[in-house]
């Protein structure tokens, strides 16, 4: 496992052992794939599956069009993400979120804060109103974000209690 | 050291290319669209019954690792790949799949038709059997799909 630096020692990005990709481009590939939006749509019981697979690549494009607004605004960082409240992990999550607060379906991209304007994406998944798969993808970011934080506690970076989910509109 | 120094000691000294990468999505947009738009069409086609990518592959003449590019939408389609896709599954991709569909019919649906022609009420007439324009039958050619009478004769 390591973290790089995706962008200007602001925007980093865990990659895990095994994976071909950070988590951020990882993702990336995975979001614009469309047999993998199309089989994650059929496993979920989803009847519109062109819809979609059309609305999540429409998702992806909008966090596509984020990090290109990041990498060339002078925004702060912490103006994209929002804490998102996980009561299984206990703390609270920050994510890059895509759409509005009360969308229910949508992408999400996780990440930790270490300053003000230093995040570090955790991974992300495909958020699914109330459908099971949710629960599933849940746990495994879960998992993903313990092993993060304790590669983070063991490097000597501590006091990581809050974890934030990308926002795509400005507040 | 502080938490962000320690954080930066983490940080691997490789670079990425992810936002260049990011930059090629963006630029590449408008291609990558149509090739996802393609890449649903045939995936829907193949959940139809008998048809596997294997035989698509076959039919094709390419290898089943090309198909299962050509699905994920992301591949940069020659003009002769959609063309045998188009052909193969009859699925419309090119434009030439609509002009042919929109001939076809419009010559099922042509049809001749005989009407009688009746000279409208005359307002100024108080009889109404004394029109000036004597009844004459006409031949006219009806378009089903745009619900118009396109020509007309008046029968020898």
């Amino acid at each position: 496992m390591e973290i790089v630096d995706i962008f200007a020692d602001q925007l980093f990005a865990f990659h895990y052992n095994g994976e071909v990709d950070n988590e951020y481009d990882r993702l990336m590939e995975d979001w614009t794939d469309v047999v993998f939006l199309r089989d994650y749509a059929k496993k979920n019981g989803i009847a519109e599956l062109d819809q979609f697979v059309k609305d999540r690549l429409k998702d992806a494009e909008d966090i596509q069009d984020l990090l290109e607004e990041i990498t060339t605004n002078q925004h702060s960082l912490g103006a994209y993400f929002q804490p998102f409240h996980n009561s299984e992990i206990g703390f609270k999550l920050l994510s890059l979120q895509k759409g509005k607060t009360s969308k229910k379906d949508g992408l999400r991209l996780y990440a930790i804060k270490i300053d003000d304007n230093e995040f570090v994406i955790t991974g992300g998944c495909i958020k699914m109103g109330q459908a099971t798969q949710e629960h599933k993808d849940m746990d495994d970011e879960v998992v993903k974000l313990k092993s993060a934080q304790d590669f983070l506690k063991k490097g000597g970076v501590v006091d990581i209690d809050s974890f934030y989910e990308f926002k795509n509109e400005l507040q | 050291m502080t938490n962000k120094e320690n954080f930066k000691a983490l940080v691997s000294k490789e670079t990425t290319n992810t936002v260049e990468r990011n930059r090629a999505r963006i630029k590449n947009r408008s291609r990558l669209k149509e090739s996802q738009q393609i890449a649903l069409k045939v995936l829907n086609k193949l959940d139809e019954p008998g048809w596997t990518q294997r035989r698509l592959a076959k039919e094709m003449g390419v290898s089943p690792q090309q198909i299962t590019k050509i699905v994920k939408g992301k591949e940069n389609l020659t003009l002769e790949t959609q063309i045998k896709l188009q052909e193969i599954l009859d699925i419309p991709i090119l434009a030439s799949y609509y002009d042919k569909m929109w001939e076809q019919i419009v010559s099922d649906f042509l049809v001749k038709d005989t009407k009688k022609y009746t000279a409208p009420k005359n307002p100024f007439l108080e009889k109404e059997d004394e029109i000036l324009l004597p009844k004459m039958e006409i031949v006219m050619e009806y378009d089903a799909s745009s619900e118009t009478y396109e020509h007309y004769k008046i029968p020898a």
